[in-house]
């Protein structure tokens, strides 16, 4: 029991971090003359989910911190609501397979290849809601953001990760101990 | 960062640029109006309209004298006149829309006219 409540508050820490950090970067413009590129702080919870927990709990910090977000920032159900979920599902899955099943990559490489699949599922989400193909334009801009965005990331927790003096890390379970995988 | 991350970086940056060349190198190659016929005019009067491609050695009677205008298939430029600067001359090949010869003292000007361009698409 105790261990479900340990990873009960973990997740909900992890939900509430991924709720502020995706409002807060909604609010910060980054300076380029395209729009729609964010550094996707937001995808550490999930990332920090799927390290300690399994694919199941990280894809509910995702869904749980998109909708909290889109609440909080007015957009609940609407098309750019749709076209996050997508992006955090795709995301999710591919490090879920990443960090599962490959040994050659360490943070950063997931944490880019996450963001990848964000900014290519909220393509295909788009093109599908506006029933045009012409948004494929933005897919080389979509692509080369997600190099750097998802670098910071991937850097910055593989930082975390190893300070081991986080005041997140001491709630987190050692992953040996954790026979919840799936 | 690993190798495994290294690699995927490299992967994803050469599939950007790739898509980056074959969706936006169209747009450019299209932009740029294509060459379709040449001009000539002599003292203000429109003398000959050569459409291009084309081949052949026309003379002009211009103001300083006989000049030879040689047109190589997309090319033209001025071969012989008797301008005194010769600016003419030494201008070279032009093959562009939108490039022109002057020589002022034969009173002559080629100017290459492009195929209509668009200025903008709306949808």
């Amino acid at each position: 029991m105790r261990h479900d409540t340990r990873k009960l508050v973990f997740l909900s820490l992890l939900v509430a971090m991924g709720t502020a950090l995706h409002v807060v970067e909604g609010m910060i413009a980054i300076p380029l003359p395209v729009p729609g590129v964010k550094l996707g702080l937001a995808n550490l919870a999930t990332l920090l989910a799927l390290r300690f927990y399994c694919l199941r709990d990280a894809l509910t910090v995702a869904l749980l911190r998109v909708m909290l977000a889109s609440l909080i920032g007015g957009f609940f159900l609407s098309p750019g609501f749709l076209l996050a979920v997508t992006g955090a599902f795709g995301s999710t899955l591919i490090m879920a397979l990443l960090l599962e099943h490959t040994r050659c990559f360490s943070m950063i490489g997931i944490s880019v290849a996450g963001a990848t699949v964000h900014n290519l599922g909220q393509l295909l989400a788009a093109s599908l809601l506006l029933q045009s193909g012409a948004i494929v334009y933005y897919l080389p801009v979509l692509l080369l953001a997600a190099l750097p965005t998802g670098i910071c990331t991937g850097h910055l927790l593989n930082s975390l990760l190893q300070s081991n003096s986080g005041a997140l890390l001491a709630f987190a379970p050692r992953r040996e101990h954790d026979n919840l995988l799936l | 960062m690993t190798r495994g991350d290294k690699i995927l970086v490299a992967v994803i940056l050469l599939l950007a640029i790739g898509c980056a060349a074959a969706l936006y190198g169209r747009f450019l190659l299209l932009d740029r109006p294509r060459a379709t016929r040449a001009v000539v005019t002599v003292r203000g009067k429109t003398v000959r309209v050569i459409e291009l491609p084309s081949r052949g050695i026309f003379v002009l009677q211009g103001r300083s004298g006989p000049a030879k205008l040689e047109v190589a298939g997309m090319r033209i430029r001025m071969r012989e006149a008797h301008c005194p600067g010769g600016i003419c001359l030494r201008q070279g090949w032009i093959r562009r829309a939108g490039e022109s010869i002057i020589c002022v003292p034969g009173e002559i000007a080629i100017h290459i006219e492009g195929a209509a361009m668009l200025d903008a698409v709306t949808r």
